[in-house]
């Protein structure tokens, strides 16, 4: 991580607020910084081809008795699976529906994720911090009165609190002991789903009737309002995502708590030396992080019928937004994209799977892939012999011996 | 909504796990990264169109609950045979249109190597059976929020009967049942009150099964002492403790013994209980040894894997005991270092079951509601002996048959044998 530039910067610098975001990345040229997902996207869906063609075990064994007919058989099957991918991606509204839906809690966990990223802090507990998020707009949304848009607003905050609440307790624990936000975060993590199982099988939260860990389902009063209709599954969450981009955005280059948080990432030493709190930050950049899981969480049960809690609510989004966030470099629109492009392959692969019947897996190994290839651009580079032009360093966390 | 929230014993345990599993599993796709082009290859040389191959030599879910060993084309016509016998179906064979089938799977998938697998095997018998179209649609669900889209998918391909697995796919069922009339649906492990004019409801009276073990583990006991532990005091994990008591009862009244069970009492309806399906917790391990140290030296732990803890418990002491399997034949299913353990495997068929509910369909003799899987229409049985065969009197082994007879002969009522 520790890169230097071998070659200035060709371009002119960017009219950037602050000279620290030339050497942070936040003005470096859109095109360049999309280029390396890109080609680590189209690089994966190549050799993702070749993994759809040759899983085809009845094929396989024609591959060299009949070599013609067999590839385009092995072709007929890429090109079905991928259309299939694009189709249930982006072919209908119900599929661009579907994409949003997916990408919503993606977007935020992964904001929150970045923060921490650009502090210096290996956040791995966006799961926990959703779940925690969850339950405290969940008795929001079961036991407050509240008229529709206040009630929102009101279980939305709550699940900000709880995030934060989830999210910070790892930074102060850093702050003060020095306890390594990875195996806290972690910790966290189990804390949270167990203290949730329990949450749920109390009367307090379990729906009448029920064995098995479910809340009573919100009133429809903390309902998210759908986007485009009750037949299709987003909502406006994904306008509080986006929102939320611009805000992290503004939060990171233009605000003075950003710029903090950014000198504490790439040198806390010259933070406190310059008089910064740097305890008081990590325990901030952490509950800020985990309020953005928060709503991620308040986002899946306020947005998704039968709008109940579940130790599930959080799927897999916590820990695939340490991914996303890799994707998008820590910043905070690459974040959207990234995000985006994940949600994508969510709602393809459903149909991949229906009409293509390729295994829902081939869409992980895709994302893997793609991750791979980001984070080892020199492979790329070297794949599509792209003339050295170094990357600028990305700030992502300090190692270990942080 | 008014579900009733019967069938658990499968559904509980992976339920109760998935939630560590899926944190667990999520953190793997990091790990994924590194090796992602082997993942690639082991995950799909293995669930492409070979899935029938897969799981018949990994899942040990073939449908017939009396002999897993069989080949699988075997066992289909075996069950096209018994169709006419079982509840809630008419007629068999004769014309069958073939229907174009779709499964959802629950959070664990289909390699679950459990009733997700079971339900699978059951549609692709139908599909040999000549039961459903060629290419039934497969959706794996990763988490929660893909119930729906998986249900919606399904319609999307065109399909006239879904089939979903598992207690967790309760609600969006029901919802789906409602909006898609014309759809069929099959769900297992679940029932509604009341029911739904277009789902089946695959449900089992396992106590028939556990009664014979119960008989059987009274016979080979040294120490006179059976125990049961369950994972939660739930109707579809007592009803196999319950079973076991009656069937050691109905051993001391026959032969005018004393064999005693220790870990559930069925006039109190309670006993011992882990509070938890997973196998990790230390509560499990430790409930085990409690009841070894009475002297138990058969035991049945109800619910998934949490018979794995007593397994090693039993090793670790180097105990001449044996542990009663559940739902799948565990001689199978289970990891190969507890192979001499099993007893004997209190099955539950759903395969079969889901592959009736697609046959009939094809015959149009479907019909909605529970289906209760019974001894008589095989979605019940013991395993083979296995490991223990030679230690199985041959005089036990027939009386033991002869129960399993009379149960299905409805001689023996199995639900109502008096205790004690």
């Amino acid at each position: 991580m520790t890169t230097t530039p071998t070659k200035p910067e060709p371009l002119p610098p960017p009219p950037a607020p602050s000279t620290l975001d030339t050497v942070t990345g936040a003005g470096t040229s859109l095109l360049r910084s999309l280029a390396m997902p890109a080609l680590a996207f189209v690089t994966a869906l190549i050799i993702g081809a070749f993994i759809i063609a040759l899983s085809n075990v009845d094929l396989l064994p024609q591959l060299f008795s009949d070599p013609g007919s067999t590839l385009a058989a092995m072709g007929r099957e890429v090109w079905t699976a991928y259309r299939a991918l694009a189709r249930g991606a982006v072919g209908s509204v119900y599929a661009i529906s579907e994409t949003l839906f997916a990408t919503t809690p993606l977007i935020l966990a992964s904001l929150g994720v970045a923060i921490g990223f650009r502090a210096g802090l290996f956040n791995i507990g966006a799961q926990g911090q959703m779940l925690v998020g969850g339950m405290c707009t969940a008795w929001v949304g079961i036991y407050a009165n509240l008229p529709g848009p206040l009630h929102v607003i009101v279980a939305l905050l709550a699940g900000v609190v709880g995030g934060m609440v989830w999210g910070g307790i790892p930074g102060l624990l850093k702050a003060r002991t020095g306890a390594h936000e990875v195996i806290t975060t972690i910790m966290f993590n189990f804390i949270a789903l167990y203290l949730v199982q329990w949450l749920l099988s109390i009367p307090l939260f379990q729906e009448a009737g029920r064995n098995n860990p479910v809340s009573e389902p919100l009133r429809p009063s903390a309902h998210l309002p759908s986007l485009f209709g009750s037949s299709y599954r987003v909502t406006i969450g994904i306008l509080i995502a986006v929102a939320a981009v611009f805000a992290v955005r503004w939060l990171l280059f233009q605000s003075s708590l950003g710029f903090e948080f950014r000198v504490l990432g790439l040198n806390p030493e010259a933070g406190r030396y310059a008089g910064m709190s740097v305890g008081g930050l990590m325990t901030l950049a952490l509950a800020l992080a985990g309020g953005l899981a928060g709503i991620a969480g308040a986002n899946q049960i306020m947005g998704l019928a039968p709008f109940k809690a579940t130790t599930s609510l959080a799927g897999s989004v916590g820990f695939d937004a340490i991914t996303v966030a890799l994707l998008g470099r820590s910043h905070p629109v690459g974040v959207l994209w990234a995000a985006l492009l994940f949600g994508a392959l969510k709602a393809g692969g459903r149909e991949m799977q229906g009409a293509a019947q390729i295994p829902l897996d081939l869409v992980v190994v895709l994302q893997a892939l793609i991750v791979v290839f980001v984070a080892a651009p020199a492979l790329v580079r070297a794949i599509y012999r792209m003339k050295g032009v170094a990357e600028r360093p990305t700030q992502l966390t300090k190692g270990w011996g942080a | 909504m008014g579900l009733r929230f019967a069938p658990r014993a499968l559904s509980l345990d992976p339920m109760c796990n998935q939630t560590v599993e899926d944190l667990l599993r999520s953190r793997m796709k990091l790990v994924a990264m590194a090796g992602a082009l082997l993942l690639v290859l082991a995950a799909c040389g293995g669930d492409d169109d070979d899935t029938a191959t897969t799981l018949d030599g990994g899942a040990g879910t073939t449908a017939a609950p009396t002999d897993t060993t069989e080949p699988m084309v075997d066992t289909t016509e075996a069950m096209v045979d018994t169709t006419a016998a079982a509840p809630g179906t008419t007629t068999a064979s004769g014309d069958m249109t073939p229907v174009a089938a779709c499964l959802v799977t629950d959070l664990a998938g289909v390699d679950d190597r459990s009733f997700n697998a079971a339900a699978w095997q059951g549609v692709q018998d139908a599909v040999a059976a000549g039961a459903v179209a060629a290419d039934p649609i497969l959706l794996e669900s990763d988490d929660a929020t893909d119930y729906q889209p998986n249900i919606d998918q399904c319609l999307a391909q065109g399909a006239e009967h879904i089939v979903t697995v598992g207690f967790e796919l309760g609600e969006a069922t029901a919802t789906n049942a409602a909006a898609n009339p014309e759809v069929n649906f099959t769900i297992v492990d679940f029932g509604y009150d009341p029911d739904i004019a277009n789902v089946r409801e695959l449900v089992y009276q396992t106590d028939e099964a556990a009664f014979a073990a119960g008989y059987l583990a009274a016979g080979v006991s040294q120490t006179g002492i059976i125990g049961t532990y369950g994972g939660l005091n739930i109707p579809t994990v007592s009803i196999f403790m319950d079973g076991l008591a009656r069937g050691v009862a109905h051993y001391n009244e026959t032969n005018g013994t004393d064999v005693a069970v220790v870990g559930w009492d069925v006039e109190a309806q309670d006993g011992s209980f882990t509070g938890t399906f997973d196998p990790g917790d230390p509560a499990v391990r430790s409930l085990c040894e409690s009841i070894l140290d009475e002297g138990a030296d058969i035991m049945l732990p109800v619910g998934g894997a949490i018979n794995l803890p007593c397994g090693t418990a039993i090793q670790d002491r180097g105990l001449d005991a044996a542990l009663i399997g559940v739902d799948q034949d565990a001689f199978d299913a289970m990891p190969t270092e507890f192979q001499d353990l099993w007893l004997v495997t209190i099955e539950k068929g759903i395969a079969i079951q889901v592959m009736r509910s697609l046959q009939d369909h094809a015959t149009g003799a479907w019909t909605p509601g529970g289906v209760v899987g019974t001894l008589a229409n095989e979605a019940v049985g013991l395993s083979e002996y296995h490991a223990w065969a030679d230690r199985v009197p041959d005089d036990l082994a027939a009386a033991v048959d002869q129960i399993l007879a009379d149960i299905t002969a409805g001689t023996i009522d199995a639900s109502n044998v008096p205790v004690g």
